[in-house]
């Protein structure tokens, strides 16, 4: 009786379907940009170029392949048709759409990534609100010493980080945000400027209106602020008129949201430490007036940030702190009298910026005196 | 029974043998009477049989003795400690065969066995299999009483035990059953006892026989521990373990064997237990990867390649680009051929031992890489698999290991990591279900026990190591006090 269960449990593991490939019958893709055009999803797929790399070399090469189809699915079967392997998103590090997908639903993007099995959803997503996605994967494949996609990315983070420009979400994150349906999505911006491909700032993608909306310098800054998103920064403040340049470090920053009484309470904290980078200015940092003058100066450089972001959603009618997700959650019963409304214009929105110098580097005195 | 014609009992013995050339027959005349010396020329020694018993007899010839008295005086006087009075055709062909000479007399009915064994098996040397640079360099050989004596001499009290057997209908081989009377668990004694009684065999050539009869299951990794070093086998006894000895053959048998024992080295004994805590968990890695690290790489190379980062997953791409077989068949067969340098090195006489290694290098290594049979990566995977198996001396050791690594590259194949994870669960479930008489082959990992399984991984110094293995010791848990 034992062996015979053993027979029948064996045998039910090897009938469990075959998902076998050799790993050079794959075709790794890096990065995917997709377009929308004349009812067809038109695909760009960039894909690692195993014969060109060869042996002895460090670098791994990269070929671009399109293909079109009614579906998306049907657009990345079609690859094959040009290339002899079968395509393999798995690895896939960077998608970059099109202004012309706002054509077609965005939703329908999600629902290929989404039901995969062989995605990830890891890869970050950026948008090309001016142009095509193939005019940005194009000209990162003519680099066709790298995989320079890669370039893309590391220039993403770091100016993420370290510039607070920009945003990184993941097709994650984008899904989740898209499908709870209370949060306007923000993504990188990414364009040709000089035939180059250059990192331009945020832009809001409103789903209702089926629009970009570009945000400015500031208002990425000061969403990257709210949600701790930035390892340092540098700003620029006047001191006494003459610029003065300040890292902004060790953000504590939060924002919380309340509902008293029928009114909408923001509470915008941010709490920072400050560096001076940069003094063009005769100052002498030890004295106690001028660090209390410099920090009140951070102060207001970063509530004007912030005040930029506010009257950015308000003028556009966009949530991009997520604040009616945030009543939805908490507030439920409550909700529905907010439902739709411009959270940013009825709520009262408080700012509470507490900056702190910190440090002041390797001397106190500028050079230019004190 | 011996017939009382002296005459009678040579024919007897010469058509028993079919006129043996090495039975050898010498016939004295002694106070007027014929008396036959019957011994085996091939194992006897010439020199005691002259020099003290013909030189004894003939000095006897001088005395003023009753003819009925002959064999009692014989018995007395022939200065050897191995003496008996026979009167059977059986015991006649038992002594012969273990180097006894035999004293045939006229018109007697009995007759007298001396000792006069020629050594024929080597000297004490070094152990070939369990070497270690601290520690005793004694191992045990193929003479018995030598390996009893190799025990005795480290354990001097009379709790130690040593009850024989005779097993083999053609061999009659002594086995001989070891043990402290005032540790050992009364049941295990028994069981062992009892399984060895079952054996009904023509003959038993090695202590291996012995372990095949009485194993209760049929595993890959041995439930009976051989070694060949006698300080391993007293360490064992100390424990509440049973060794088994076999005539004519080196090894010694430890019953019952936990699995963690074939991880531990009789040299951790001989070292502070610091340096020996990064060895063991060194040993328990190596396990680890040598099953796993094919299955592995073959479960990720064709099933789950999303595991790995790109970077590395573009290396194996490029690596295995233009190899035409399929990852299994290419891990299959360097392994295939790695274990066929293994065994051709270990029966290769050591002159040419050192060719067969380079050329196994250069066949495996670069010449196969060059021709595209197979990926320089598969070539690692598979090297790193076999150094870390490497690690083990026991044969046992390395043909389950040999054995697990084939099974879970073959369930890699079929179905991945969830293969190799499906494999592993097979395997504990096996491992957790044997049973060393009666003892779970897991302990102290299961059942589990806190204390003793930290104690085989992290090795505790001699002086804090007090107690012993509940299992195997019924109330004699304590060895020593604690400092």
């Amino acid at each position: 009786m034992k062996k015979i269960i053993t027979l029948i449990l064996i045998t039910c593991f090897f009938l469990t379907g075959c998902s076998y490939i050799e790993l050079n019958d794959l075709a790794i893709a890096n990065a995917l940009g997709i377009d929308y055009k004349d009812g067809n999803y038109e695909i760009v797929v960039q894909i690692l170029d195993l014969q060109q790399s060869g042996e002895g070399t460090s670098q791994t090469k990269t070929i671009l392949y399109e293909s079109k189809g009614e579906t998306i699915t049907q657009a990345f079967r079609n690859v094959s048709l040009s290339y002899p392997k079968m395509l393999y998103l798995g690895h896939l590090k960077l998608v970059v759409l099109g202004e012309s997908i706002l054509e077609s639903k965005v939703d329908n993007l999600f629902d290929y990534f989404l039901r995969s099995p062989s995605t990830r959803n890891d890869f970050d997503v950026l948008i090309n609100p001016s142009g095509s996605a193939k005019d940005i994967l194009g000209k990162s494949s003519e680099n066709s010493n790298s995989v320079a996609s890669k370039e893309i990315l590391e220039s993403l983070k770091v100016s993420t980080l370290r510039q607070g420009t920009t945003v990184q979400f993941n097709m994650e994150e984008l899904i989740s945000i898209f499908l709870e349906g209370k949060q306007t999505p923000v993504l990188t911006s990414i364009e040709l400027v000089d035939e180059k491909n250059k990192l331009t700032g945020v832009v809001a993608l409103d789903n209702k209106k089926n629009e970009f909306i570009k945000l400015n310098d500031n208002t990425a800054i000061a969403y990257n602020l709210i949600n701790n998103n930035l390892f340092d920064i540098g700003i620029n403040i006047k001191y006494q008129d003459i610029l003065m340049d300040v890292l902004l470090v060790r953000p504590k920053n939060s924002f919380d949201v309340s509902v008293n009484h029928d009114e909408v309470i923001v509470d915008i904290n941010i709490d920072i430490s400050a560096q001076p980078s940069e003094i063009r200015e005769k100052i002498n940092l030890e004295k106690k007036d001028v660090q209390e003058e410099i920090q009140n100066l951070i102060n207001k450089e970063i509530k004007k940030y912030l005040n930029d972001l506010i009257e950015t959603c308000k003028t556009n009618n966009i949530d991009i702190l997520g604040l009616e997700k945030i009543i939805y959650k908490k507030y439920y019963k409550d909700y529905e009298k907010f439902e739709g409304k411009n959270i940013y214009e009825i709520a009262k929105i408080n700012l509470n910026v507490n900056s702190k110098l910190f440090r002041y580097g390797n001397v106190y005195r500028s050079t230019e005196g004190e | 029974m011996i017939y009382s014609d002296l005459e009678k009992n040579i024919n007897k013995i010469e058509s028993d043998y079919n006129n043996s050339i090495d039975i050898s027959f010498r016939d004295i005349i002694l106070f007027n009477t014929k008396i036959y010396l019957v011994y085996n020329s091939s194992l006897c020694d010439n020199k005691i049989v002259n020099d003290f018993i013909l030189k004894n007899i003939s000095n006897l010839e001088k005395e003023n003795i009753k003819k009925d008295d002959i064999i009692n005086v014989l018995y007395n006087t022939i200065p050897s400690v191995e003496i008996e009075k026979i009167k059977n055709f059986e015991n006649i062909y038992e002594k012969l065969g273990n180097g006894f000479v035999i004293i045939l007399f006229d018109k007697k009915k009995e007759s007298l066995a001396i000792e006069a064994k020629k050594e024929l098996s080597r000297a004490i040397e070094q152990p070939v299999v369990e070497q270690a640079i601290l520690g005793p360099k004694d191992s045990f050989n193929e003479n018995y009483l030598d390996n009893i004596g190799l025990i005795r001499k480290r354990i001097k009290t009379n709790n130690l035990i040593v009850e024989e057997k005779i097993i083999g209908k053609e061999t009659k081989s002594k086995v001989g059953i070891l043990y402290m009377k005032n540790i050992i668990e009364q049941e295990l004694l028994d069981s062992v006892k009892e399984k060895l009684d079952k054996i009904d065999v023509d003959g038993i050539i090695d202590s291996n026989y012995i372990k095949e009869y009485i194993e209760s299951k049929n595993s890959v990794f041995t439930l009976i521990y051989p070694t060949e070093r006698p300080d391993v086998a007293v360490m064992n006894l100390l424990k509440g373990k049973i060794c088994i000895i076999v005539e004519n053959s080196p090894g010694v048998l430890i019953i019952p064997t936990f699995f963690t024992d074939l991880f531990n080295a009789s040299e951790d004994y001989y070292q502070k237990s610091k340096n020996v805590i990064f060895t063991r968990i060194i040993r328990y890695i190596s396990f680890f990867i040598a099953i796993v690290l094919p299955a592995f790489y073959i479960a990720i190379t064709t099933f789950n390649h999303e595991t790995i980062p790109e970077s590395l997953l573009i290396n194996f791409a490029l690596q295995r680009e233009g190899v035409p077989f399929p990852a299994f068949v290419e891990a299959l067969g360097m392994t295939l051929i790695f274990e066929i340098l293994r065994e051709s090195d270990i029966r290769m006489p050591s002159l040419s031992g050192s060719a067969i290694s380079i050329l196994g290098a250069i066949v495996l290594g670069d010449a196969a890489v060059a021709a595209g049979i197979v990926s320089p990566i598969m070539v690692i995977v598979v090297a790193v698999s076999a150094i870390c198996s490497l690690m083990f001396t026991g044969q046992a050791m390395v043909n389950g290991i040999r054995f697990w690594k084939l099974l879970f590259m073959i369930f890699a194949t079929t179905a991945g990591i969830p293969g190799v994870t499906f494999c592993g669960f097979i395997f504990i479930i096996m491992m957790a279900s044997l049973k060393s008489f009666g003892k779970p082959y897991l302990w102290p990992f299961a059942p589990f026990n806190l204390n003793f399984a930290i104690k085989s991984i992290f090795k505790k110094d001699i002086k804090n190591d007090n107690l012993r293995n509940p299992l195997l010791t019924d109330d004699n848990l304590k060895r020593s006090k604690k400092l």
